[in-house]
C-alpha cells in the first residue's frame, strides 16, 4: 500500500499544513487563544474526514495499531513509551512555574468631565462650551497655524509628528500618549473636553483614570486659554475629524 | 485512488493561494510617481517644516527643543546613504530615510504617508541644495556577505581602525575623543552607543551597519572606511562584531523580578553573581511635565537586576553615560560651588524652558529608585509618578557620584524632598564607572524600624517602582532628569511543594498507564 494513500498520513499532513497556515499565513498574527480554537476545529474536521468511511477509518488506525502491537515495531514502541512520560513531566513542570503577571490596571480613558473648572485665576463653565475661535471665520487659518506652532513647541515630543501618539518620548511613558488619529479619541469628544484635559493635565484626572501615571502637564501653567483653543483647532484640522457637538446645537 | 487525488489536489490549491498571496504582499512596491514639486512642497509644509524649517535649513519651530538637531537640507549632506563617503544620497536612500525614520532621534517613520507622497517629498527636499543639480552620486560597490563571519577579526579591526576612539572600548560611545566631537555645523555630536542597535539612525541590522561603515555618515565625524580594509569582505567582520555588541532583540519591559537566593547578597557591583541574573529594561523619557523641564535627556533607558534572600534586597542599576560626572576628585570642588545656584524656582508660565545655548552647567551623575512609602490597601492607587504628592508621599533611594554614597529620602512632590535623619539611613550602596557605564548597587533589609518613612518589602507582592536618572554633564539636576512612570517589582517566593508534585504525578500517571498496557499486551500474546 502506498504511503500516500494512508489516511493516517493524510491526517498528519492536513494538521501540519493547518498549523503552518495559522502560524505564518495570517497577517497580522492571530492570538494564541484563537490559534487553539482554530486547531480544535481543524482536528474535529480531520477526525470527521478519517472516520467518513470504514475504509479510511481502518487505514487511519492501522499504523497506530501496528505501533502498539506489531512485534516489528518494538524499538519504536520502546522509544515512544520512554519519551511520552518524560515529555509530559516536562510540560507539566513548565505549566506550574509561577507566572508573574502584574495586576491589571483598569483605567478609564475618558472619565466624565466636571461642569466647571478653575482656569488660572478664574473659572470656566465646560457645560455647553464650544471653541470660541471656531466662529472667527475670517482668521480661521491663522488660528490653525498658530495652533500648529504651539503643538510643535509643546506637544509633539509625546503625541508625535503624525499626531499618532508616537513621539520620541512615548516609549518611556505608560500609559502611552493619546493617538489623535484614532477614532476613539478626539473624534468622539467635545472641544470643551479637550480644553479640560489640556488645561488640567494628568494630576487633575479622577482616580479611575490613574492620574498618578499620566505625564500630561497641566497646560494652564504654560499656555493661555486662546493658545489652548487654537491648538485644539489644529488637532481637528490636521486629523480631519469633527468635534462632537453639544446636544442642543444639533 | 480517486479520493487520494482529490485530497492532494485540494492541498496544492490551498498552498498555491497561500504563496501567491505572499507574493502579492511582496510586490506591493509601486513605481515612483511623476515628480510634482507643488505637491511635494505642500506635503513638506504640512509634515516636515515644523522641524526642518520652511527653507529646509533645519530651523523649524521645534528645533530648540530636540537633540539630535533636525537636518539642514541646504548643505546636501545626508547621513544615511548607499553612496561613497561625501557623495549625495540616491533618491532611494532619501526615500528609505523618510519611510523608516531615524531611530534614536525625533525623526519618525512616515508610514502614515503614501509611498507616492514620500517620493514627492524626496523630489522636493532635493530642491533645497544646489548640489543635486551639479553633482552625481553612484551606489557604492558592496561585497557579498560572508557565509561565516569572523567575530575575532572584527574585534581586532575595531581596535586597529580605532573605532574605540569615539565609540569606546566596549562600544558605549564613550571613547576619549567623544567629548570634543562636532558635526559639520559646529554642534556637539555624540558617537553612537553601539550597544543599543535599536537607536542606530540608519537601522540596526548587520546589513545597515555594514553600509554605514563603508559609506560613512555625511555631516558627522564618522568617515567612510571603504578603503581601510585589506580585503573588502573584512568590513563584514567588523559589521558583525558591532552587531554583536547589542542584544539579539530590543529588550521589552517586564516585571522586575527579584530572584530569591540562599546566603549573603552581593555587596559589590562587580560581584560575578550578578552576571547570572536577568537584566530588566526600563525606557526613560525626559521630565517635561513640570518646570524646569528637560527636553533633551541623554539617558534613554536603564537596566536593573534584583535579588533577595528573605532578609535583605539588593538592586544593581546599570546605565550608559558617555561622561563620568564629576570626573575626578579635583572637579568636585567646582561642582560644590555650582550647587549654590542649583535650586531654581519654576520659571514663569508662558515661557517654555528652552535649553540654554552654550555648554550646559555640569552637575553630578545620579540615579534614584522610587517606591511609595506605604502600599495602597486596595493595591491600585499610587503616588504621583514625579516624586509623589501631598496625599501620597514617596520613598526614594538616591545615589550620587559626588556623594559616592546612597541616601534615603521622602518626598511629597517636586521641591518637597527631605533626606531621612541619620538613624533611619540603613541603605547601603556603591557605584562604579567603567567604559561608559555606571553600575550602582543598592542594598537594604526587607523591613526596617522606621515604618513611617521606609517601604517595608513583602515577598510575593507587586510593589510599585519607578526610576530617575541624571547625566550631570548634560546639565541635569533636580527635576531636569530622565524618568520612568510606575512599573512593578516582585520578590520571588520560595517554590511551593506543588511545583514538584504535579510533574511527578504526571509522570507516574502516564508511566503507570503504559505499564498496565504492556502487561495486558503480553498477557494477550
Amino acid at each position: 500500500m502506498s504511503i500516500l494513500r494512508s489516511s493516517f498520513v493524510h491526517a498528519i499532513l492536513l494538521l501540519v499544513i493547518a498549523i503552518l497556515i495559522f502560524k505564518y499565513g495570517i497577517h497580522p498574527p492571530i492570538p494564541q487563544s484563537l490559534f487553539l480554537l482554530y486547531l480544535i476545529i481543524t482536528l474535529f474536521g480531520i477526525f470527521l474526514f478519517v472516520s467518513s468511511s470504514e475504509e479510511t477509518w481502518k487505514s487511519f488506525l492501522s499504523p497506530i495499531h501496528a505501533t502498539l502491537y506489531d512485534p516489528r515495531f518494538r524499538g519504536v514502541r520502546a522509544v515512544i513509551f520512554i519519551v511520552l512520560p518524560v515529555l509530559a513531566t516536562y510540560l507539566v513542570y513548565l505549566r506550574v512555574q509561577p507566572k508573574i503577571e502584574p495586576p491589571a490596571e483598569l483605567r478609564t480613558i475618558h472619565p466624565a468631565p466636571p461642569d466647571t473648572i478653575s482656569f488660572r485665576n478664574g473659572t470656566i463653565k465646560l457645560q455647553g462650551l464650544g471653541n470660541p475661535l471656531r466662529g472667527d471665520k475670517e482668521h480661521f487659518q491663522e488660528h490653525v497655524n498658530r495652533g500648529k506652532v504651539i503643538y510643535f513647541k509643546n506637544c509633539f515630543y509625546c503625541h508625535g509628528d503624525g499626531l499618532n501618539g508616537e513621539g520620541h518620548f512615548a516609549e518611556g511613558l505608560n500609559p502611552k500618549p493619546a493617538n489623535f488619529t484614532d477614532v476613539g479619541t478626539i473624534a468622539q469628544l467635545q472641544e470643551s473636553y479637550l480644553f479640560w484635559r489640556i488645561a488640567k493635565g494628568g494630576p487633575n484626572l479622577p482616580t479611575e483614570a490613574t492620574p498618578w501615571n499620566s505625564a500630561m502637564p497641566a497646560w494652564e501653567n504654560y499656555l493661555t486659554a486662546d493658545e489652548i483653543w487654537s491648538v485644539i483647532l489644529y488637532l481637528y484640522e490636521a486629523t480631519g475629524y469633527q468635534p462632537r457637538k453639544w446636544e442642543q446645537d444639533q | 485512488m480517486k479520493k487520494t487525488i482529490n485530497l492532494y489536489g485540494w492541498i496544492s490549491v490551498v498552498l498555491l493561494i497561500f504563496f501567491l498571496n505572499l507574493n502579492f504582499v511582496h510586490a506591493g512596491e509601486a513605481q515612483p510617481p511623476e515628480k510634482n514639486l507643488e505637491v511635494g512642497k505642500a506635503l513638506y509644509q504640512k509634515n516636515c517644516a515644523q522641524c526642518h524649517g520652511d527653507n529646509g535649513d533645519g530651523k523649524g519651530v521645534s528645533e530648540p527643543f530636540i537633540f539630535p538637531k533636525p537636518r539642514d537640507f541646504t548643505a546636501g549632506l545626508y547621513k544615511i546613504r548607499t553612496t561613497s563617503g561625501g557623495q549625495l544620497p540616491l533618491d532611494s536612500d532619501l526615500f528609505q530615510t523618510i519611510s523608516l525614520g531615524m531611530p534614536g532621534s525625533s525623526m519618525p517613520a512616515w508610514q502614515q504617508l503614501s509611498e507616492a507622497d514620500r517620493w514627492q517629498l524626496v523630489h522636493y527636499i532635493k530642491t533645497f541644495s544646489p548640489k543635486f543639480a551639479s553633482e552625481t552620486a553612484e551606489k557604492v560597490v558592496t561585497t557579498p556577505k560572508p557565509a561565516k563571519p569572523d567575530l575575532e577579526k572584527g574585534r581586532q579591526l575595531f581596535q586597529d581602525l580605532e573605532c574605540w576612539k569615539c565609540h569606546g572600548q566596549e562600544g558605549r560611545g564613550d571613547g576619549p575623543s567623544a567629548p570634543e566631537l562636532k558635526d559639520n555645523w559646529g554642534f556637539p555630536i555624540k558617537p553612537a552607543d553601539l550597544t543599543k542597535n535599536w537607536t542606530f539612525r540608519g537601522g540596526g541590522s548587520v546589513e545597515d551597519i555594514y553600509m554605514r561603515i563603508i559609506t560613512g555618515i555625511n555631516g558627522t565625524p564618522m568617515p567612510s572606511f571603504l578603503d581601510s580594509f585589506e580585503k573588502p569582505e573584512d568590513a563584514w567582520d567588523l559589521a558583525y562584531y558591532v552587531r554583536s555588541l547589542s542584544p539579539e532583540n530590543k529588550p521589552e519591559v517586564t516585571v522586575l523580578r527579584a530572584k530569591l537566593i540562599q546566603g549573603e547578597l552581593p555587596t559589590e557591583p562587580e560581584d560575578p553573581r550578578w552576571n547570572e541574573l536577568p537584566a530588566h529594561y526600563f525606557p526613560l523619557s525626559g521630565q517635561i511635565t513640570m518646570e524646569p523641564r528637560l527636553f533633551t535627556p541623554s539617558i534613554d533607558s536603564i537596566f536593573v537586576k534584583a535579588v533577595h534572600n528573605n532578609k535583605e534586597i539588593a538592586f544593581l542599576v546599570m546605565w550608559n553615560d558617555r561622561t563620568q560626572d564629576p570626573p575626578s576628585a579635583g572637579a568636585i570642588q567646582q561642582i560644590a560651588s555650582a550647587e549654590g545656584q542649583q535650586s531654581q524656582p519654576p520659571s514663569q508660565p508662558d515661557n517654555p524652558s528652552a535649553p540654554q545655548p552654550g555648554s550646559p552647567q555640569k552637575f553630578s551623575d545620579a540615579i534614584a529608585i522610587q517606591f511609595p512609602v506605604k502600599p495602597d490597601p486596595g493595591g491600585f492607587i499610587k503616588p504621583y509618578f514625579i516624586m509623589g504628592d501631598s496625599e501620597r508621599p514617596v520613598y526614594l533611594w538616591t545615589w550620587k557620584a559626588e556623594w559616592q554614597d546612597v541616601k534615603e529620602s521622602n518626598a511629597s512632590g517636586p521641591f518637597k524632598e527631605t533626606l531621612q535623619n541619620q538613624e533611619s539611613q540603613t541603605l547601603q550602596g556603591k557605584g562604579i564607572y567603567k567604559n561608559g557605564q555606571w553600575k550602582v548597587l543598592f542594598k537594604r533589609a526587607l523591613t526596617t524600624d522606621d515604618k513611617d518613612h521606609d517601604y517595608q518589602f513583602e515577598i510575593g507582592k507587586f510593589i510599585p517602582i519607578a526610576f530617575s536618572a541624571w547625566d550631570g554633564s548634560n546639565g541635569e539636576t533636580e527635576l531636569k532628569r530622565s524618568l520612568s512612570t510606575w512599573y512593578y517589582l516582585f520578590l520571588e517566593t520560595p517554590r511551593p511543594i506543588s511545583q514538584y508534585l504535579y510533574p511527578i504525578a504526571a509522570f507516574l500517571l502516564i508511566a503507570g498507564a503504559e505499564v498496565w498496557f504492556l502487561k495486558r499486551n503480553s498477557r494477550r500474546q
